[in-house]
C-alpha cells in the first residue's frame, strides 16, 4: 500500500513494537472464518447457557488478555438508542452492548441462552418455557430482572402503539405468562420450532418493565457487558465495562468507543493508519485493501443476506409467467455475484435460505440461457422486452446489481432501463411502489426470511405474491421436524422456481476489517457486532 | 443611532422569521417525513402510524409549525426527531467545531491576503506578483470541493504533510489536533484570500500613485513609513468591507469544505437534517446561518460607515 | 434602512441608441460582436475566450469522440489508472473515465447557461420594473428580494434543489427533465441578486434626459423598460451574465458534488468528483479529470468576465 499520511503515522504507534506477537496474531486470522453450522432449530432441547459467549474459534493460540480500550468505527447512521426502534446496523451495535436478549444466535449458528438459562417446550412446540437468569440487575435503575420484564418487553414489541418493525415477526407469540419471577412461558399461536431464535433478534433486547418508554430514546437501561458513558449521536458513543454483567468475567475489554463516520473509505483509512482497531460492516470494495495492508486483515462469513429483483406479479409485463421465466433465464448468478460483492458472495437460486442453513434445499435455478429467454418472449407476444429498474445507493450493492442484470438481459432482447433513484426516499417511494426494483436483506432465519415477503398478508409482499398452498406450507413449517422442514423447503421452493416471485441471484458476506491486535472479533452471519469476548494485545 | 439599531435588528428578526417559515414550507413540500427516514426498510403503514403519532407529526402543518416557533421564542430549539436529542446540545458542539476552523482560516488567511496583497503591490509586475495573481485567479476559480481535493491530493497524498479527512478523537476538540485544520482552513480560506489580496494591492496601488503620497515621499518620509503609515490604512478601507461582507458567504463554503473533509460542523449536520427530514433541526440550523449572514452583513454595514465618514447611516 | 453602497459606484455611463433602424436580432448579434471585438483587445478575454471555445467544443462534439458508451461496466477494470485501453483511467464500477468527462462536458455548461438565463431574465425583469416603478412597489419588491439573500446561496439550493427533485416537468422530455431541477434551483437562487443589480442600475439610468423625454412623450411603461433602459444596461448585463455564469457552474457543481444534483448514471462532474472522493489517496486520477475539467470552465469565464470590466472600465466586483 502506498505510503500516506495515515500509514506514516501508523509507523510511530504502539503496532509497531507489538509487530512480533502480530504474526501468531495472523495465524488467529485463519482460524476465524465461521463455516456452516448445524444450527439447531429444534426448540425442543434444552439450549445451555453460554457464559463464555463461544463465539468465535481463538485457535487457543493465545490467552485473552483483561483490560484496554477499543475503537470501532461505524457509519454514522444513529437515531434513537430504544432497541424497539432500532434500524440501523450501527444502531443495533449500541444496543447489542448494553442490553441482552433472552437467546442469542452465534456466529456459528448455535443458540445460547442469554438472560434465558435454558428452554423447554412442550410436546407441540407451542409453548415454551424459559427459565430465566437470577441475580442479574438493570444498570441505571438498581432492579433485579425478572419475568415481569420479558413479559413487559414482548407486549412492548408487539404494541401497535410502539411502532416497531418486530411487532409482525414477534405476532406469532400469543400470550406471555410468569408463573414465577424467575420462569416465563410463552404461548404461542400455533406451533413453532423458530420461536427461541426469533427471540435473538436485535430488537428483543429486554428491557426494565418500570422504566418509561419516551427514556428509552437516549438512555440506556440494560443488562449487557457494557455501559454507555456518554453518547452522541453524530460524533461518538464511549462504552464502559459493566461491573455487574451477568457473564464476568466477561467483557475483557475496559473501554470501547464508536466512532461514527459516514465515508467508508475514511473508516478504512483510519483503520490502517492505526487510529480505529475494528470497522463494520465494510463493503467488498475495501476488503482488498485492508488484507493488503500490514497489521490489518478481514474477516469474513457467508450469510443469508441477500440481494433482490423484485417484480409484482400483478403489473404487466410481469403479469405474465413467461415474462417472469425469461427475466429468470436471463439472469447471469455468476456475474452478479462478480459484480455485486466482487466475488466474495454465494450464488443464489431465488429462495432465501442459503447454503449455510441446514434448510438449505439444494435445488437450482435455470441456468443462464439467453435463447430460451427470447423464446419465451415471443411465446408471450413480447419482441423484445423494455422494463424500468429502479435502483439506489441506499443498499450496497444495489447499484452494481442492476448494472449486471441489464448487462446479462440484454442478449435475451431484455432492455433494462436503470431509474437510480434517491436514497432518502427509496423506501417510501419506490420500494413496495414500483413493478421492478432492486432491494437488499438481512439474513434471518428460514421462518423469518419467507414469512414477512411471501405470505400473501406478508408485510413487505415486494412481488404481490398470493398463493394459499405456500402459505399453508410455510405455516406448517413452523411446527415440523427438521427433516420435515427440510422438505418443506424444498416444496416451497419449487413453487417459486416455477412462478418467479422474485429473482434472489446472490447471498452477500458478512466482512468486518480488524487490526491484527485485535481477536475475537468476528463477522456474524446475522451482521451483529458481538464485543463481550473481544481482546485486544497489550502494550 | 439608536433607532438605526432598533430598525435594524427588527428588521433582522422579521427576516428570520420568513426565513423559517420558507424553510418550513420546502420541508412540507419534500417527499418523506422523519418517521420514514426513521424506519427506512422497517416501515409498516401501523408502524409509521405509530412513530408519527410519538413525534406529533400528525398534527397539521401550521399547529407544528406554531408549537416549534412558540418554543424558540422561550429559547427551546427543541428536540430533533431522529434521535431525541436535544437539539441546543447537537448544535452547540458541532458549532463550536465550525466556528474553530471558521476562525482559524480567518485569522490567518486574512492577515496573510493582507500582507501578500501589499507585498504584490510593492513589487508590482515582478514573476511573484503575477505569480500570486494567477494563483489568485484559479484560486477564485475553483469551486472549494476542487480546491479541497487538490489540496488533500498534493498535501496528503503526495508530500505525506497533513491527513486527508478529520478525525477526531472523541470528546476532544480540534483544537487538540491542529493538524487537520490546516487542509480545510486553506480551502475555506481561498476564495476569500484570493479576493482580500487583489483588492488589497489594487487599492494599494492606486494609494502608491496619489500625490499626497507623492509629496510624501518627496519630503524624505522613508519609503516604508510612506507605505504602511499612509497608504496602507487609507488602502484598508474598502478591503474591511470585503472581508466583513464574506464572512456571511463563507459560510456556504463551510458546507462543502466540511463535507470534503468530513469535518464535524454544522455544514454536515445540516445535510444530514435534510437527509433525514429531521425538521426542527433544520430550521434550528437554519436560523443559525441566516442570523450569521445577516449579523455578518450589519458588521460590514458599520464598519464601512465608521471607516467611512462620508456615508450616513439613515 | 442603510443606504450604504457597498461597492464603489458602478454606474456605467449610458450609451443613447445609435442604431434603431434594423431588426432586433440584427442589433443584437452586432452588440455581441462588439463585446466579443472588445473582449479580443484585452489580455485576460484573450485566454478566455478561447478557454470557453474549447469547451464549447467538447460540449457539442465531444461525445462523438467517446470511445465508450459512457454507462458501460468494465467490472474487471475498476478503479484502473490511465492506460492504453481507458485513456484516462477507470471508475469504481470500470467505467471509461474519458467518455465520461467528454459526456458531462454539455450537461454542466447547458444546465448552468440555461439556469442563468431563466435567472437573469426574470431578475432583470423585476430588477428594471420595480426600479422604473419605484415607490411602495419598488420597496416591497425589494424587501422580499432581501428575504431570500438572507438565505446563504447554498442553503437555498440545498433546499430547492432537495424539493424540485422530485417534480415532474412534464412538458420535458426524460434527459431535460432530469436536470430541470437543477435550472430551476439556479435561477431561484440567482433571481434576486440579479434584480438587486440591475435595480440600482434601472434607478440611475432612469433620470436621465432620454427616459424622462419618452416619459414625457407619454410613452407606456414597458416601452420605457425594453427599449429605453434594458438596452443601456447592457454592458452592466454583460458583467453581470458573465459573473452569474461563473457561479452558476459553481454551483451546479457543488450541488452534484453534494449528491444532490443531477442523478447517476448521468455523467454530472460535480458528482463524480464527489464519488471518486472515496478512493482518492490510491486513485487521485479519478477526482483529477472532472477538477480539471470545472476549473479551466470556470477559469474560462472568469478570465472573459474580467476582459469585460476591463474592456468597459467598470470596477473590481466583489464576491457575492
Amino acid at each position: 500500500m502506498e505510503s500516506n499520511y495515515w500509514t506514516r503515522r501508523k509507523r510511530l504507534s504502539r503496532r509497531s513494537m507489538l509487530r512480533g506477537s502480530a504474526v501468531i496474531g495472523a495465524g488467529v486470522a485463519g482460524a476465524v472464518l465461521i463455516g456452516c453450522g448445524d444450527s439447531d432449530d429444534d426448540g425442543g432441547d434444552d439450549g445451555d447457557g453460554g457464559d463464555d459467549g463461544g463465539n468465535g474459534d481463538d485457535g487457543g493460540s493465545m490467552e485473552p488478555v483483561s483490560g484496554g480500550t477499543l475503537t470501532v468505527a461505524q457509519a454514522a447512521d444513529v437515531g434513537t438508542l430504544d432497541p424497539a426502534l432500532s434500524a440501523s446496523t450501527t444502531e443495533n451495535s449500541i444496543t447489542m452492548a448494553v442490553y441482552s436478549n433472552l437467546i442469542r444466535r452465534r456466529a456459528d449458528g448455535e443458540l445460547e441462552g442469554m438472560l434465558a438459562e435454558s428452554w423447554e417446550a412442550n410436546d407441540d412446540l407451542s409453548e415454551y418455557t424459559l427459565k430465566l437468569r437470577e441475580g442479574v440487575s438493570f444498570n441505571g435503575l438498581d432492579q433485579p430482572f425478572t419475568s415481569e420484564d420479558v413479559k413487559f418487553t414482548i407486549e412492548r414489541l408487539q404494541a401497535e402503539e410502539t411502532g416497531s418493525a418486530a411487532s409482525a415477526a414477534l405476532g406469532f407469540i400469543k400470550e406471555v405468562q410468569t408463573p414465577d419471577d424467575y420462569t416465563a412461558t410463552l404461548v404461542l399461536e400455533g406451533p413453532n420450532a423458530f420461536a427461541p431464535d426469533t427471540l435473538s433478534l436485535y430488537q428483543g433486547r429486554i428491557l426494565p418493565h418500570t422504566v418509561d418508554g419516551a427514556r428509552l430514546a437516549t438512555e440506556a437501561f440494560g443488562t449487557g457487558p457494557f455501559m454507555i458513558e456518554s453518547h452522541n449521536s453524530q460524533e461518538s458513543t464511549v462504552f464502559v465495562r459493566n461491573p455487574d454483567y451477568w457473564g464476568a468475567p466477561l467483557p475483557y475489554l475496559d473501554r470501547v468507543t464508536f466512532q461514527y463516520i459516514p465515508q467508508e473509505e475514511t473508516r478504512t483509512l483510519g483503520l490502517t493508519g492505526g487510529d480505529i482497531d475494528a470497522i463494520w460492516p465494510i463493503s467488498p470494495t475495501q476488503a482488498q485493501q485492508i488484507d493488503a495492508n500490514d497489521g490489518t486483515h478481514t474477516n469474513s462469513t457467508p450469510s443469508g443476506s441477500y440481494l433482490t429483483l423484485a417484480m409484482q406479479m400483478d403489473a404487466a409485463p410481469f403479469d405474465d409467467l413467461r415474462v417472469r421465466q425469461a427475466m429468470q433465464l436471463a439472469t447471469n448468478r455468476d456475474l452478479i455475484n462478480e459484480a455485486a460483492v466482487f466475488g466474495l458472495g454465494t450464488v443464489a437460486h431465488d429462495m432465501p435460505i442459503p447454503p449455510t442453513d441446514p434448510h438449505h434445499t439444494g435445488l437450482e435455478a435455470p441456468a443462464y440461457d439467453v435463447e430460451e429467454a427470447m423464446k419465451l418472449l415471443s411465446a408471450a407476444g413480447h419482441d423484445g422486452l423494455d422494463v424500468t429498474l429502479h435502483t439506489s445507493t441506499v443498499g450496497s450493492g444495489m447499484i452494481e446489481l442492476s448494472q449486471a442484470m441489464k448487462e446479462s438481459a440484454a442478449p435475451a432482447g431484455i432492455n433494462i432501463s436503470i431509474s437510480q433513484d434517491p436514497e432518502d426516499s427509496y423506501w417510501s417511494d419506490v420500494w413496495l411502489v414500483e413493478p421492478f426494483t432492486t432491494v437488499t436483506w438481512n439474513g434471518r432465519n428460514p421462518d423469518q426470511a419467507l414469512s414477512i415477503v411471501y405470505l400473501s398478508d406478508a408485510p413487505w409482499n415486494e412481488s404481490h405474491f398470493i398463493n394459499e398452498d405456500v402459505d399453508n406450507l410455510i405455516k406448517a413449517a413452523r411446527g415440523q421436524t427438521l427433516e420435515e422442514r427440510q422438505e418443506t423447503y424444498k416444496k416451497i421452493h419449487e413453487v417459486f422456481l416455477a412462478e418467479v416471485p422474485r429473482l434472489i441471484p446472490v447471498f452477500r458476506p458478512i466482512i468486518t476489517g480488524i487490526g491484527d491486535h485485535v481477536h475475537g472479533l468476528t463477522a456474524h452471519p446475522s451482521n451483529w457486532l458481538i464485543l463481550d469476548d473481544v481482546w485486544i494485545d497489550q502494550v | 443611532m439608536a433607532q438605526f439599531f432598533i430598525v435594524r435588528i427588527s428588521l433582522i428578526l422579521v427576516t428570520l422569521l420568513f426565513v423559517s417559515i420558507v424553510v418550513f414550507a420546502m420541508t412540507e413540500v419534500l417527499s418523506g417525513d422523519a418517521a420514514d427516514a426513521i424506519l427506512g426498510q422497517g416501515r409498516t403503514e401501523e408502524n409509521l402510524q405509530a412513530i408519527r403519532e410519538q413525534l406529533g407529526l400528525n398534527r397539521p402543518a401550521h399547529v407544528r409549525y406554531l408549537d416549534w416557533l412558540g418554543g424558540v421564542v422561550r429559547g427551546d430549539l427543541g428536540t430533533s426527531l431522529r434521535d431525541q436529542q436535544s437539539i441546543s446540545g447537537l448544535v452547540g458542539s458541532r458549532l463550536a467545531n465550525s466556528l474553530v476552523l471558521a476562525g482559524f482560516a480567518f485569522m490567518i488567511g486574512v492577515p496573510a491576503a493582507v500582507a501578500v496583497g501589499i507585498f504584490a503591490a510593492v513589487k508590482q509586475n515582478s514573476f511573484l506578483d503575477r505569480f500570486f495573481s494567477v494563483t489568485s485567479l484559479v484560486a477564485i476559480s475553483l469551486p472549494e470541493f476542487v480546491t479541497g481535493i487538490v489540496l488533500i491530493i498534493v498535501f496528503s497524498s503526495w508530500l505525506d504533510l497533513f491527513p486527508s479527512s478529520s478525525l477526531i478523537q472523541p470528546g476532544s476538540s480540534p483544537l487538540e489536533q491542529p493538524d487537520i485544520l490546516v487542509l480545510p482552513a486553506a480551502t475555506l480560506m481561498g476564495v476569500l484570500f484570493a479576493y482580500i489580496m487583489r483588492m488589497t494591492r489594487a487599492n494599494v496601488i492606486e494609494e502608491l500613485n496619489t500625490d499626497y503620497v507623492r509629496t510624501a515621499t518627496l519630503k524624505g518620509l522613508s519609503y516604508r513609513r510612506v507605505l504602511f503609515r499612509h497608504a496602507v490604512p487609507n488602502a484598508m478601507l474598502p478591503t474591511i468591507s470585503v472581508i466583513t461582507i464574506n464572512i456571511g458567504w463563507m459560510l456556504g463554503g463551510l458546507i462543502i469544505v466540511e463535507s470534503v473533509f468530513a469535518y464535524p460542523g454544522l455544514g454536515r449536520l445540516l445535510l444530514t437534517s435534510i437527509q433525514n427530514r429531521d425538521v426542527p433541526l433544520l430550521q434550528a440550523l437554519a436560523l443559525l446561518l441566516a442570523s450569521a449572514y445577516a449579523l455578518s452583513n450589519l458588521i460590514a454595514d458599520l464598519s464601512y460607515a465608521a471607516l467611512n465618514p462620508r456615508v450616513r447611516l439613515t | 434602512m442603510a443606504t450604504v453602497a457597498r461597492t464603489p459606484d458602478s454606474a456605467p455611463t449610458p450609451v443613447a441608441i445609435e442604431d434603431r433602424t434594423s431588426a432586433w436580432p440584427v442589433r443584437a448579434a452586432r452588440a455581441v460582436a462588439r463585446e466579443i471585438a472588445l473582449l479580443l483587445r484585452t489580455p485576460s478575454g484573450r485566454i478566455g475566450l478561447p478557454l470557453i471555445l474549447i469547451h464549447v467544443i467538447i460540449a457539442t462534439i465531444g461525445p462523438m469522440f467517446a470511445p465508450y458508451p459512457h454507462t458501460e461496466f468494465h467490472l474487471e477494470h475498476r478503479l484502473e489508472g490511465p492506460s492504453a485501453d481507458f485513456l484516462l483511467g477507470t471508475d469504481q464500477f470500470g467505467r471509461d473515465l474519458l467518455s465520461r468527462v467528454l459526456s458531462g462536458a454539455s450537461s454542466i455548461i447547458a444546465m448552468s447557461v440555461i439556469g442563468s438565463i431563466f435567472g437573469l431574465v426574470i431578475g432583470t425583469s423585476i430588477g428594471i420594473a420595480s426600479g422604473y416603478k419605484g415607490g411602495m412597489v419598488d420597496e416591497i419588491v425589494m424587501r422580499i428580494m432581501d428575504a431570500f439573500m438572507s438565505f446563504p446561496a447554498l442553503l437555498l439550493a440545498l433546499l430547492v434543489a432537495t424539493m424540485a427533485r422530485e417534480w415532474d416537468f412534464p412538458v420535458l422530455s426524460a434527459q431535460f427533465e432530469e436536470k430541470a431541477f437543477i435550472v430551476l434551483t439556479i435561477a431561484v437562487v440567482f433571481i434576486p441578486r440579479v434584480a438587486r443589480v440591475l435595480r440600482s442600475a434601472a434607478l440611475q439610468i432612469k433620470e436621465l434626459e432620454f427616459v424622462q423625454s419618452a416619459r414625457l412623450r407619454g410613452e407606456p411603461g414597458w416601452y420605457i423598460v425594453f427599449r429605453e433602459i434594458l438596452p443601456n444596461t447592457a454592458p452592466v448585463l454583460g458583467v453581470e451574465a458573465s459573473v452569474r455564469l461563473s457561479y452558476a457552474i459553481l454551483l451546479a457543481a457543488s450541488l452534484g458534488f453534494l449528491g444532490l444534483g443531477v442523478q447517476p448514471p448521468s455523467p454530472d462532474w460535480g458528482r463524480m468528483i464527489g464519488e471518486s472522493q472515496q478512493f482518492i489517496v490510491t486513485h487521485p486520477t479519478y477526482a483529477l479529470v472532472p477538477a480539471v475539467g470545472i476549473a479551466t470552465l470556470v477559469i474560462g469565464i472568469n478570465l472573459v468576465a474580467d476582459g469585460l470590466r476591463e474592456a468597459h472600465e467598470l470596477p473590481q466586483e466583489t464576491p457575492q
